[in-house]
């Protein structure tokens, strides 16, 4: 019985039983310039053993840059990387111990799909029979097998997809980074690759790096997220923390709705510019003009003249002037006194549906209220 | 130690472009950019400077006439291209499927075939017995023979035969990349046909158009075999002064400051033509010419020589462009109609190609001269070519000289192209240094390399005629080279190094094998130029032993003996066999 069980778990999967394979990543001051242009600027990151860390921003945010520092591809102006302990900011790409997923795959488009997964194995000296072995395992990790004999350009989009993880990963490498790895695919075949991907990035528990410009993307794999901005990390932490508590207006934003008020702190309370409510905060926060940040789905909406059911911290009136059916949920706009509010309201059975024109009141509780950092606010 | 070795091995790389493009800058700096130096220094009198050559070349009588008459057959051969090819290469743009390849072929065999074939096949059309003549009579236009060979007419007709292809492909290549849809939208936006080619399609071709006339007109003014062997006494032009004044006259001097006022016309025509207009149309050229656009000087310069790279681009390109064309099947911009356009077309591939089919049938002849149509069949001169130990020889010497001198540029070549392609920087400054050996006219090339070369003991060596050839085998395979490496994704290289190939194995295993086909039509174009080259060998084989083409240009002067028909048979096989290498390396790469 359980001699069954160690022939059925592939070698990979022993081995990853055994050996927790990912490695330790530091980066550490950190900066690259091409010429007047500062693309990074002291940075500063830790990536653990075995964790799957996203850098997310838009372009020209400097997350690219780090992973071709990373990557041995470019060498910091000044700084340090360290990888498992070791200085490797100046060994070349070709001297490090890596698996890489490129954004166009980077399949090589002269050899089968057989010999694109030999090639990495090759290049390290491995004996043709292990070579042959390991192949077939790798092919068999991403369900490829049938396909070994053809030329990438007689695959799909998700199946070439397949190809470059698995000749990422056929070597072994204690440290994985992917580049937008997931960018060319439709959205269905893409949410069914973040799983796949986090799946094995779990069995194998390797370090990964992976950059995307996708917060969604971020949010479902990630263990850590890294915002980044303009070559600046803006916020690191775990999904959830990004999510509920952006520390600045520019990480608030980039997860998606997000109603913004620009206003005050005084004594532990927080006065919107436009008076239309005060809210407790944080005994601490800084004096003076302030901004804070409200999620769309944190507020809840009434029928003008119900009172809520909970005694929420804030209660403003208002009349809806927009309403967006998304599917699961509704988008509603509405016009307060002060600016405008959005509202996000799931299609529950008992919700009631609000039209344009209805008079409602809006409220939201004390915690869903985020004080967000001054000064960053780009 | 061996840490020093892996220092060394890790810095090589990335020292990199310099270093790889360096061997092929010094062979054509000490091979072509020396002796060139050494020519101007001949031509102002070094060490006494004086401009009394140029004074000379000025003044006296019946030099500066040629000049003139040299520019404006320049200029007339290239209006008289640009009129004959534009049309031709608009009907073959708009035939489909196996038409369309065999109106290709139609262009690029007699682009492939030599020059002095193609001379020679005018030679026999326009004689007193020849097709020309026997047609006319047949059809009662004269009753006796019409001095046709030896005129200017028969140069005329001969260099604008040879140069059509260098204006057809260059402005096939660009309308290639012209988007099919532009015109219907134009239409749909109430143009009528003629105008929507008027403002839409042709200011769309004119890089195309200028690379052509660029091309041509540079060749033409340079030209020396065709009018030399064609033309009548009384119409000498400058490059065939030039090659009296050294072979002849003795005069070095002279020919020295001759060569430089063709090499400034050269300079400022491409000046003029080659450099302003086409940052304003950056990005407008779809297809081969987009590749070259800003991307500075040298690749300026590099578009106009895009003929030989049109060649082999456009064979490969054809299955998109049937795709394309599939589209748009009825050609609905049509202007003429149709069915003329493709008579017109026809004509002027018969033009092309009828020549060599002529000297096809006189190798076979039985009569002893050249008479058309043969009164008998027989192989006498295919046995006369191959029991002649001096036309075996010629040829054994012709195949090992072009086969050393493509290697060599092979080496040199496809290291530079690699390096260049890394840098812009040092494409910019390096290639038009690369590319002159093909730009200069090359009766320029043949006396400064005759100066150069006769003083470091190379004349009639072997040596000497393989460097000779390397030079431009080196253009050709760095322009080809470069253009397939454009189209080549650098991150496939960058994927290998990420997966610990070193960086030679990752040229090695990705690089190389992703560019052979280009490698591959830069060796076959670097044989043919080895091969058929005439000018340069003739000025630097001294009394040596003669290539095939030295000795075919021999016989074409002294006496017009119908073995040569036979040679020139045998040589039409040269580019068919080229086509077939290009086709076949096609094959394997898909």
């Amino acid at each position: 019985m359980e001699q069954d069980i160690v022939a059925l778990t592939s070698k990979a999967e022993r081995s990853a039983v055994q050996t927790m394979r990912g490695t330790a990543v530091e980066f550490r001051q950190i900066s690259k310039s091409y010429g007047s242009f500062e693309a990074l600027k002291d940075f500063d990151l830790t990536i653990r053993p075995g964790e799957f860390l996203t850098l997310l921003g838009p372009s020209g945010s400097g997350k690219t840059t780090t992973l071709m520092l990373l990557a041995g591809f470019e060498f910091p102006t000044s700084g340090r990387v360290m990888i498992g302990g070791q200085d490797v900011s100046k060994v070349p790409s070709w001297r490090r111990d890596q698996g890489i997923v490129f954004q166009s795959y980077s399949l090589f488009p002269h050899m089968t799909i057989k010999e694109n997964l030999a090639f990495p194995l090759e290049t390290r000296g491995i004996a043709r029979k292990e070579i042959a072995l390991r192949t077939q395992e790798a092919l068999r990790m991403v369900k490829l097998e049938q396909f070994q004999e053809r030329f990438p350009g007689q695959l799909s989009g998700g199946q070439q997809q397949r190809v470059a993880l698995a000749r990422a990963l056929v070597a072994d490498p204690p440290l994985l980074l992917m580049d937008e790895p997931l960018g060319a695919l439709d959205k269905n075949l893409r949410e069914e690759m973040q799983i796949e991907i986090k799946h094995i990035q779990e069995r194998l528990r390797l370090t990964v790096l992976y950059v995307t410009h996708d917060q969604e993307e971020a949010l479902t794999m990630s263990d850590r997220i890294v915002v980044m901005n303009e070559g600046k990390i803006q916020q690191v932490g775990a999904p959830v923390e990004l999510y509920e508590r952006p520390r600045t207006r520019f990480v608030a934003e980039f997860f998606g709705d997000v109603n913004i008020f620009l206003g005050s702190v005084e004594a532990s309370e927080f006065r919107a510019d436009d008076e239309s409510f005060t809210i407790p905060v944080c005994t601490g926060a800084p004096e003076g003009s302030a901004c804070g940040a409200v999620r769309p789905e944190k507020i809840e909406m009434h029928k003008w003249g119900e009172r809520p059911a909970m005694n929420d911290s804030v209660e403003i009136g208002g009349e809806v002037v927009d309403v967006i059916y998304l599917g699961q949920m509704s988008r509603y706009t509405v016009r307060t006194a002060g600016q405008d509010v959005v509202i996000k309201c799931m299609a529950a059975p008992r919700t009631r549906h609000f039209l344009v024109g209805d008079a409602v009141l809006l409220s939201w509780q004390a915690d869903s209220f985020v004080l967000l950092e001054q000064g960053a606010t780009t | 130690m061996s840490a020093d070795m892996r220092t060394l091995r890790d810095r090589l790389p990335r020292l990199g472009p310099a270093l790889l493009a360096l061997p092929a800058v010094a062979f054509v700096f000490a091979f072509f950019a020396l002796p060139m130096l050494d020519l101007f220094l001949a031509s102002i009198g070094w060490p006494d400077i004086s401009l009394a050559s140029y004074t000379e070349f000025f003044t006296r009588g019946g030099y500066l006439p040629v000049l003139v008459r040299t520019v404006i057959a320049g200029i007339t051969v290239t209006v008289l291209c640009f009129l004959l090819g534009y049309p031709l290469a608009y009907a073959i743009n708009m035939t489909t499927g196996t038409k369309r390849t065999v109106m290709l072929l139609f262009v690029i065999v007699p682009y492939l075939t030599s020059l002095l074939v193609r001379t020679y096949a005018w030679i026999v059309m326009l004689g007193d017995g020849g097709l020309v003549n026997k047609t006319m009579i047949f059809i009662g236009l004269t009753d006796r023979p019409v001095q046709i060979l030896y005129t200017s007419t028969a140069a005329y007709v001969g260099m604008v035969h040879i140069m059509l292809p260098f204006m057809v492909l260059p402005i096939l290549s660009v309308m290639n990349g012209v988007d099919k849809r532009l015109i219907p939208a134009a239409k749909s936006m109430g143009c009528p046909p003629f105008r929507a080619f008027l403002r839409v399609f042709l200011p769309l071709t004119v890089p195309g158009i200028r690379s052509g006339c660029i091309l041509v007109f540079i060749l033409a003014i340079g030209f020396y075999i065709t009018p030399a062997a064609l033309g009548g006494l009384s119409d000498v032009l400058l490059s065939e002064l030039i090659e009296i004044q050294v072979s002849q006259a003795m005069n070095f001097r002279l020919a020295a400051a001759a060569a430089f006022v063709l090499l400034v016309i050269t300079a400022l025509f491409l000046l003029i033509f080659g450099a302003d207009v086409s940052s304003t149309r950056t990005g407008l050229v779809g297809g081969d010419t987009g590749r070259f656009s800003g991307r500075g000087v040298g690749f300026r310069w590099a578009r106009s020589l895009l003929a030989p790279l049109a060649a082999a681009e456009v064979m490969r390109k054809r299955r998109l462009a049937q795709w394309q064309k599939s589209l748009y099947r009825r050609d609905p911009f049509l202007a003429f109609r149709p069915g003329l356009l493709m008579t017109y077309a026809v004509l002027c591939l018969g033009f092309l190609i009828l020549p060599s089919l002529v000297v096809l049938v006189m190798s076979f002849s039985s009569d002893p001269f050249l008479s058309f149509p043969p009164s008998g069949l027989s192989m006498q001169w295919y046995e006369e070519f191959f029991t002649d130990p001096s036309w075996i020889a010629a040829l054994g010497k012709s195949v090992y000289v072009a086969c050393i001198s493509t290697l060599l540029a092979c080496g040199l070549g496809v290291l530079a192209a690699y390096a260049l392609d890394r840098s812009p920087t040092l494409s910019n400054y390096l290639m038009p240094l690369l590319l002159t050996p093909i730009i200069v006219p090359i009766v320029v090339v043949g006396v400064a390399l005759y100066g150069g070369y006769v003083d470091w003991g190379l004349i009639g060596t072997d040596a000497g005629l393989i460097f000779a050839h390397t030079l431009g085998g080196i253009s050709y395979i760095v322009i080809i080279v470069s253009a397939t490496l454009a189209g080549f994704d650098r991150r496939l290289e960058r994927a290998a190094l990420s997966m610990k190939a070193h960086p030679f194995t990752a040229f090695r295993r990705i690089t190389l094998p992703l560019i052979q086909y280009g490698i591959i039509a830069g060796a076959i174009f670097a044989f043919i130029h080895s091969f058929d080259e005439v000018v340069v060998a003739t000025f630097i084989g001294g009394f040596g032993e003669k290539t095939l083409p030295m000795k075919m240009w021999e016989d074409i002067r002294h006496e017009i003996n119908p073995t040569i028909a036979a040679v020139s048979t045998l040589l039409l096989l040269v580019p068919v066999l080229g086509l077939v290498g290009l086709r076949l390396t096609q094959r394997r790469n898909n």
